[in-house]
């Protein structure tokens, strides 16, 4: 029973006059003011996909050409204004075309983790018994292998491409999700708006996906933008291995092709490594920011 | 012809491995039109008594028919058809409505789910139920965080008609409500009755309520009824102690009137620890040896009354 | 510490005249929302106030006012002395030292309010090594008084069980001995049966009137039950939306109600004794909720008063004295023919 004692407006002019209710800001303005970092995340995901999206547009040749002389340090021609590599490819574009990979990879490793984990979880939590625990059992199963090996492991037996990639980090990732959906529909269907959908005749899977499900997801939102950093970062990690697809241009590869001149040519692994750094952060911020959108501290009344 | 009929029911859990039995052989009926009240302190087994009344929770054992069919029985798509038949009323009006649909989904799902395609007639019955309640129509398109606990209340009451049930089971519907409010839900639920011809079964743990609101009154103690009676015999006679005990114990509103000292002893002991014979001898002010012995039968007595008491 | 005239245990002298608490035009505000709305009442040594309202009428956010207890981002205005020390100005220190030792608070949740991993014991005993500087084997000696003065039986054995080995009513026998412990002047009991079964509710208000008599402290009693107020207040203030709209003594209010507040409480009230059924008697209902009533300029009560008039929806009515109480009703106070024909006729 500790509490912070509050403020006083004690002066004795304060006494005689009630004073008036501060001012809640509601909607988008108060996301701006009151999650500031939200939004400096949200832009800098922005600014990522504009450029990814784009990609075509700025730097319309193949970006595993060689374009220009090589080893030219950002600056010092400002047609590559990042200059370019040992084989004379511009930096910039590789960044560029390299965000596009990390993000469909992210994005699609996430989807795929999402998907399985929500499944899972949903159907054990939400019945119990002897499915829970088989399904229980299977996600600690998953969990104790080492995600990257994992990964590792089924992108060496299919082949180096983005989809499986995707669906290996999917697979490794969905753990997570399944854990914390499983929790939720635990303590949701036990809920009385749940029993009431029973007493009104709902079918389990209209409960499950109509009911319960839109109740647990704010938790899982936040945990998949968290899961989409990190799918960004085991591609960049199998690309740097070389395990990546070697028709594409990605981060990691680039970070890789980078690493035997991280003496002379420290820009080359710098560049990529930033642009990775900025990304996942943004990714962070915005998965801290919708937490605290969705359980405000302070609640009302 | 009662409505509802429930002979010999039984409800177990498992807890820590054993099995307990919430509800332990209890019958009762409630016919057509009648209120019957369920009263009794928090644990008695009185909302397990209601959830498994609705088929919410499993039986183990006994009957509920309603009108000719025992539904105890049934399960999945079988028992949909009664399903419509009968509803409930929750305590808590901000937990029982899903926070992530409207009004208008709230009412409109249960009517679609039953098999009711054409969309203009589910507009006109969701409007028939919005006045009946006294909802106005505006209110469909908002959430339920919107509104105050009266009103929202209205709309679990709103949603529990909305299949035009016979029997509702209003799991106490007003405790969470404040003072005021409270007599506009009771007042809505007395009209609610008369119009649509409802029967209730009423769980509440207020004596006053129960008196003021029910047609029979049935008052469980650790899983069995340990006494019933209409409300002309039972509140101006009581005979189970235990019943004395619950109406001695409501705070008197007239301030003249000395606090009469409470004559129960301790607590409601747990499911797991049931004492032998009488269930209730250990907190029994006249309980004697024969109650250790043997468990009292509940007996009728002549004007319907009906009590499980060695010496009432 | 200050107020060296009254924390000797001189506690021979009546009550008359004797303030301990005294509350001047209180406001408390948390962001967005207007809790409490100026409001003025006192506690004499050894009496039971009961503040009585619905839920949202800032009858706890007064109790946690009081103890300065107010969670962060509150703000309060006006004057709150306790036995001379103005608690509004006062600093943490001084908070401290008088909480848990001349003020104790119980809450409404026995489950929630004591800490699942230290035994009941140990958290009784903690309070009074802190606040009365006993060693730990006179602390322990003590908190078994205490317990078997709470009526918890085997108290010496008790004294190691955690909260979970207990029932709803012992951990609020708990939470009263915790609050008891270092003999306050002040006990401030929100709501402390409200979650217990009627079967305990008249035991433990009866344990609560006898440790006040017992321990000559006064009691503020916080409740929204009617019945409660009736057997064990001394005076009653109701509270609706933020403001006292009566204040009287318990047999004055329960005689006569006169604020149509008052009134429509009580008559919504269902009783046992005397109560009517549904097949004979409607029961009388407040028209609306209290949030209809809260950006009124004038009354708050207006929107839902059946005695209303142009003159209510201007400016809030003041608490005027009347037949021996206070009460916020222009119409009532002040009885031309017109009101009382209007609440003849009701």
């Amino acid at each position: 029973m500790s509490g912070e004692t509050s403020s006083s407006l004690a002066s004795p002019a304060a006494v005689a006059v009630p004073f008036k209710p501060p001012v809640v800001r509601r909607g988008l303005s108060a996301i701006v003011i009151n999650h500031p970092t939200f939004v400096v995340g949200l832009a800098i995901l922005t600014v990522v996909f504009v450029l990814a999206l784009t990609a075509d547009i700025l730097y319309p040749g193949d970006p595993m050409d060689m374009v220009g002389p090589p080893l030219l340090w950002p600056f010092q021609d400002m047609e590559y204004p990042l200059g370019t590599d040992s084989l004379g490819r511009d930096v910039a574009a590789g960044l560029v075309y390299g965000a596009r990979v990390s993000l469909i990879i992210g994005f699609s490793a996430a989807s795929i983790g999402l998907l399985i984990g929500t499944l899972v979880g949903a159907i054990g939590g939400f019945f119990g018994g002897l499915i829970d625990n088989a399904l229980a059992r299977l996600t600690e199963l998953f969990q104790t292998v080492p995600t990257f090996l994992l990964v590792i492991v089924i992108v060496a037996i299919g082949e180096p491409s983005l989809p499986v990639m995707a669906l290996a980090i999917g697979i490794a990732s969905w753990p997570t999700i399944a854990r914390l959906v499983r929790a939720q529909f635990r303590s949701l269907r036990q809920q009385d708006f749940v029993m009431a959908a029973r007493s009104l005749g709902y079918s389990n899977t209209r409960i499950i996906f109509m009911e319960i499900l839109p109740n647990a997801l704010p938790p899982v939102v936040v945990t998949a933008s968290v899961m989409v950093a990190g799918a960004i970062l085991t591609e960049t990690g199998l690309s740097f291995l070389n395990m990546g697809d070697p028709n594409l241009v990605s981060w990691g590869s680039m970070i890789g092709g980078g690493r035997e001149m991280l003496r002379t040519a420290w820009y080359l692994t710098a560049l990529p490594g930033i642009a990775t750094a900025l990304t996942v952060l943004a990714l962070n911020l915005i998965g801290d920011g919708l937490n605290e959108i969705f359980n405000p501290r302070m609640r009302q009344r | 012809m009662s409505l509802l009929a429930v002979e010999n029911l039984e409800t177990s859990y498992t807890s820590h491995g054993r099995r307990l039995k919430a509800v332990d052989g209890v019958s009762f009926t409630v016919a057509k039109g009648e209120t019957v009240g369920l009263v009794g302190e928090s644990g008695c087994g009185k909302s397990s008594l209601g959830k498994t009344v609705l088929r919410l929770v499993p039986s183990s054992g006994g009957a509920i028919r309603l009108g000719d069919t025992d539904i105890a029985p049934l399960d999945g798509r079988a028992l949909i058809p009664f399903r419509r038949r009968m509803q409930m009323i929750f305590q808590d009006p901000f937990a029982s409505l899903n926070p992530r649909q409207t009004v208008r989904t709230l009412l409109d799902t249960p009517l679609k789910v039953h098999g009711i395609t054409d969309a203009v007639e589910r507009e006109s019955r969701i409007n028939t139920i919005m006045d009946k309640v006294g909802l106005p129509r505006t209110a469909l398109a908002r959430y339920p965080h919107e509104f105050s606990g009266g009103q929202r209340q209205r709309i679990g009451i709103a949603r529990a008609l909305i299949l035009a049930p016979e029997l509702i089971v209003c799991d106490e519907p007003v405790s969470a409500l404040d003072v005021s409010i409270q007599a506009q839900i009771l007042n809505l639920l007395v009209d609610l009755k008369r119009d649509l011809g409802l029967s209730y079964l009423f769980i509440s743990h207020d004596m006053s309520v129960v008196r003021y609101f029910t047609d029979r009154v049935l008052v469980m103690y650790l899983g069995r009824i340990v006494e019933s009676g209409s409300y002309d015999t039972l509140w101006s006679n009581p005979l189970h102690p235990y019943t004395k005990a619950l109406i001695a114990a409501v705070p008197s509103y007239d301030i003249d009137k000395k606090r009469t000292a409470v004559a129960l002893k301790g607590e409601l002991p747990s499911a797991a620890q049931i004492p032998s014979g009488c269930r209730f001898r250990l907190r029994c002010p006249i309980a004697q040896d024969t109650c250790a012995a043997q468990e009292p039968a509940l007996r009728t007595l002549p004007n319907g009354q009906q009590v499980a008491c060695h010496f009432a | 510490m200050t107020a060296p005239a009254s924390s000797a245990p001189a506690r021979s002298e009546p009550h008359a005249g004797n303030r301990l608490l005294d509350v001047r035009d209180l406001c408390v505000a948390f962001p967005g929302h207007l809790a409490v709305r100026g409001i003025s009442f006192h506690i004499d040594r050894g009496e039971t106030l009961a503040l009585v309202g619905e839920s949202g009428c800032g009858k706890s956010a007064t109790s946690l006012a009081v103890m300065r207890l107010l969670p962060p981002g509150a703000r309060i205005a006006g004057a709150v002395t306790f036995d001379g020390i103005d608690l509004v100005q006062a600093n943490e220190r001084t908070l401290r030292d008088l909480r848990g030792k001349r003020m104790g608070l119980i809450l409404q949740e026995p489950m929630t309010s004591l800490n699942p991993v230290l035994t009941i014991g140990d958290q009784i005993a903690e309070n009074l090594m802190r606040h009365e500087k006993l060693t730990r084997a006179q602390a322990r000696a003590r908190t078994v008084e205490l317990l078997d003065l709470v009526r918890i039986p085997d108290p010496a054995r008790r004294y190691d069980d955690y909260p979970h080995n207990m029932s709803g009513g012992m951990r609020q026998r708990v939470m009263i001995a915790m609050a008891v412990a270092c003999n306050p002047q002040l006990l401030i009991a929100d709501e402390p049966t409200t979650a217990l079964d009627v079967t305990l509710q008249s035991e433990v208000l009866e344990l609560l009137d006898s440790l006040r008599r017992q321990l000559d402290m006064a009691l503020l009693l916080i409740t929204h039950d009617l019945g409660v107020v009736a057997q064990w207040a001394d005076r009653v203030a109701v509270m609706y939306a933020g403001n006292i709209v009566e204040k009287a003594g318990a047999h004055a209010l329960f005689e006569n109600p006169a604020h149509p507040y008052s009134r429509g409480l009580m008559g919504s009230t269902l009783r046992l004794e005397g109560g009517g059924h549904y097949t004979s008697q409607r029961l009388t209902e407040i028209p609306g909720t209290v949030a209809s009533a809260l950006h009124e300029p004038g009354c708050n009560f207006a929107p839902r008063c059946a005695l209303a008039t142009a003159d209510c929806r201007i400016a809030p009515p003041p608490l005027r004295p009347f037949e021996g109480r206070q009460v916020a009703c222009p119409v009532v106070t002040q009885p031309s023919k017109e009101a009382d024909r209007v609440a003849a006729g009701r």
